[in-house]
């Protein structure tokens, strides 16, 4: 079955196993993700057991083109997520 | 005049699930530990579950987990130059939100 994991479904999750009300359930649900968001912002890694890794990676400005006008214009430097898989979760995404 | 040089390698830091545990529980209203701790290991579950079966994750504000399929390939050995055949694979690729990409990048 293919459904969309979100922040509702989740909640949901929690809301069940735990009795809260699906409010108390959805601020515990964001209450997470902003701990783990603060966490890669403060320690530039993130490891999620299972999941994988997230680390921040610094990018220079460089020069690029717009693919529609053709125009150059500089891409400023910038930081971006990158994220590793576990192997642990690698492999059971090709157990079949 | 002598000048002294020390070196300390700083192990990066990476937060643990107990930490976790505790700012959530002082960031709630009178949850306790158990709870929290509980309603962690569900929230990482269900995504890898959710992951493992094939679905896509989308955590608004946060980022989006898919399911990307490589296709098969032969690759070579890069000791004895043997060609061996890899089957098509399953990976997990992560894409950060936008609330995210704003906070790393302010």
């Amino acid at each position: 079955m293919k459904k969309t994991i979100t922040r509702e479904y989740l909640a949901n999750c929690i809301k069940e196993e735990l009795g809260f009300s699906r409010s108390e359930s959805l601020k515990l649900v964001s209450l997470i993700l902003n701990n783990l968001s603060n966490s890669i912002k403060k320690d530039k890694v993130l490891k999620l057991p299972n999941l994988g890794t997230f680390k921040i990676r610094k990018k220079n400005s460089r020069i690029g083109r717009n693919p529609k006008t053709g125009e150059e214009s500089v891409i400023t430097a910038r930081s971006v997520i990158s994220f590793n898989a576990s192997e642990k979760l690698k492999s059971r995404l090709n157990l079949k | 005049m002598c000048k002294h040089y020390s070196i300390i390698f700083i192990e990066s830091y990476c937060m643990t699930r107990s930490e976790l545990i505790l700012l959530i529980k002082k960031q709630s209203s009178g949850l306790d530990s158990k709870e929290v701790e509980i309603a962690i290991e569900l929230f990482f579950n269900e995504i890898v579950a959710g992951l493992t079966s094939g679905s896509r994750v989308e955590l608004r504000g946060f980022g989006s987990f898919s399911i990307k399929s490589r296709g098969p390939r032969i690759a070579r050995n890069p000791r004895t130059g043997e060609n061996v055949k890899i089957g098509s694979r399953l990976l997990p690729f992560f894409k950060a939100g936008k609330e995210l990409n704003n906070l790393i990048n302010s």
